[in-house]
């Protein structure tokens, strides 16, 4: 592999991560949508909070509100109902340094704007201009989310001055936990706007993916380059979406500790970690499986270009490819702690969170941090099994 | 050659090709291509059949394919297909990029390290829209074993074959050019 090709690695990992992350987050703010209001019922000891999310939470179905809140509290990157747009911030962030990174394939990085000429039939003009259209579209949804958060934060803030006439004050020590009075913009659970991202981001991922798949070579002209770039979007994106949340309920938790534990919404459940978890396991496996099929299917290519390939794979990048596999199969054991410590309902949260919130905080993020590493190795084998057909 | 629209197309003997590489030497020097970039390449292919060792050379450069896949995956267009079938790069539309090497199946696009950019056979274009004579590497081969001349004149050659045995599967891009394969002698 060419040292230029390392920018490439970096473009197509971070790229593919940011794609599966904004679409971990929008599959979560669905799934949290089809709750409902009215299931929105995770306990609340605000009885300000007179609004139908948290009257239904009164009635039970402490699970499904819960999941519901941390559902929008990852799509919107709030603990506990407020909204921010740092999730989406850190998302296009990714994008953007994977967008910087391709430049640098580029021997005359100035003229990179030509790239866009030949839409017709490059697939990599294709992909330049869905790559930027998905950045365009995120940033317009980060300035979107910020004028929502601010808007929030001002209502809130008058809340607070006036409270309603006839309730009361939060207990002392204690700050609401259920969600923030309904804001009907603010709470949209997916927009035209994130639709249309969601497409462009789908899209940007498919060119990426077709650039490669030429006839010249037969490593990359195989189940394996579509298998292999989604994989790596899931991965990534499922465990990256894990990892921010507990980052994020651990980084939450001292000023505001009943609001500290987003993984269970206050320390009833931890379903939504679970659920990642479960999902990024799966994920994990879709590699145990494509890995051997592509070399059996490289194998039994009659061509000595696939053979090279095999002998590649299997020889002089042998120990990278058991690397791989071996950290891949170490994320999936950190997962299964992650499963293990969320099977019951996390403890209410203190200051310094419960013993299982800060055991799921190594071990999501040593998932998500050894899973980002097999991903390097992975697109570096990928770039250097490369054969081309012929003498 | 009279007709410049008909698609041109080199012509490779097998079995008249001594590995001498006058031909690389006169593209070189017609071209000059400076040291890395080779747009034509002389390689010798070795293997046993039926008990008997043999050995034969090809020489190589962009066919000017009839589907150029390099063209098409040039993300800034710098790479076109003339009206005579010719293939050429613009080099100031040229950003690096260098999927068009990744597409080749030939190997034909080269990349310079002195201009960082792609480069490859141009047919000798400048020599034939001057009228002065075809690609340079044809005209100095002293056996001609390599030739040139329109598709349909070299498609009529005697044994001449789209399909060449170390080479791709002629489907993937259909390049202009017809071989006469070695034929093996038993002693």
């Amino acid at each position: 592999m060419e040292t230029r090709d390392w920018s490439l690695v970096v473009f197509t990992v971070l790229t593919q991560a940011a794609v599966g992350a904004f679409l971990t987050l929008q599959v979560l703010e669905y799934l949290a949508a089809r709750r409902g209001p009215g299931e929105s019922g995770r306990a609340t000891d605000n009885p300000r909070d007179s609004s139908p999310a948290s009257a239904g939470a009164q009635g039970g179905e402490p699970e499904a509100g819960n999941a519901r809140e941390s559902g929008r509290a990852m799509a919107s990157a709030a603990p506990a109902g407020r909204r921010t747009p740092a999730p989406l911030l850190v998302v296009l962030a990714v994008l953007s340094a994977g967008l910087f990174a391709a430049l640098f394939h580029l021997s005359t990085p100035l003229q990179a704007a030509r790239a866009v000429v030949n839409f017709s039939s490059s697939w990599l003009s294709r992909e330049i201009v869905f790559g930027s259209l998905f950045a365009a579209l995120l940033g317009a949804l980060v300035a979107q989310e910020w004028r929502a958060a601010s808007s929030e934060a001002v209502g809130s803030v008058q809340g607070r001055r006036a409270p309603t006439p006839g309730t009361a004050s939060p207990p002392e020590g204690r700050r609401r936990i259920g969600p923030e009075p309904a804001n009907p913009t603010s709470q949209a659970p997916a927009t035209w706007l994130h639709r249309l991202t969601a497409a462009a981001g789908l899209a940007f991922l498919g060119c990426q993916t077709a650039i490669y798949l030429l006839p010249a070579q037969p490593a990359w002209n195989s189940f394996a380059t579509p298998a292999g770039f989604g994989g790596t979007a899931l991965r990534l994106g499922i465990l990256g979406v894990a990892a921010g949340l507990v980052v994020r309920s651990l980084t939450a938790g001292v000023d505001e500790p009943a609001q500290a534990d987003p993984i269970g919404g206050g320390g009833t459940s931890a379903a939504p970690l679970r659920g990642l978890a479960l999902a990024g396991i799966a994920a994990l496996a879709l590699e145990f499986v494509v890995v051997p099929l592509h070399l059996a299917s490289l194998a039994a290519n009659p061509l000595p270009a696939a053979a090279a390939s095999v002998e590649r794979l299997t020889g002089d990048y042998g120990g990278v490819l058991v690397l791989r596999l071996g950290l891949l199969g170490a994320a999936a054991a950190a997962l299964g702690g992650v499963l293990a410590i969320s099977r019951r309902p996390f403890a209410p949260a203190r200051p310094t969170g419960s013993s299982a919130q800060r055991l799921a905080f190594p071990l999501t993020c040593g998932a998500f941090a050894l899973t980002a590493a097999s991903e390097v190795c992975g697109r570096f084998l990928f770039y250097a099994m490369q054969v081309r057909v012929g003498i | 050659m009279s007709d410049t629209k008909q698609q041109v197309a080199f012509f490779f003997d097998a079995n008249r090709c001594t590995g001498c590489r006058t031909c690389e030497v006169a593209c070189k020097v017609e071209n000059g291509v400076e040291l890395g970039p080779r747009w034509r390449k002389v390689r010798t292919v070795e293997g046993d059949q039926d008990g008997g060792p043999y050995m034969y050379h090809v020489s190589m450069s962009c066919n000017h394919c009839e589907v150029p896949v390099c063209a098409e995956a040039c993300p800034s267009g710098a790479i076109t297909k003339r009206s005579d079938g010719i293939v050429i790069v613009d080099q100031s539309k040229c950003i690096g990029a260098r999927l068009c090497a990744w597409a080749c199946p030939y190997d034909a696009p080269q990349f310079s390290a002195e201009t960082g950019k792609m480069e490859k056979c141009n047919f000798c274009s400048h020599r034939i829209d001057a009228g002065t004579g075809g690609p340079a590497c044809a005209e100095a081969c002293p056996t001609k074993a390599l030739q040139w001349g329109t598709l349909d004149e070299v498609a009529a050659k005697q044994g001449a074959t789209a399909e060449f045995g170390p080479l791709p599967d002629a489907d993937i891009t259909q390049p202009a050019i017809r071989f006469i394969p070695l034929k093996l002698v038993r002693s």
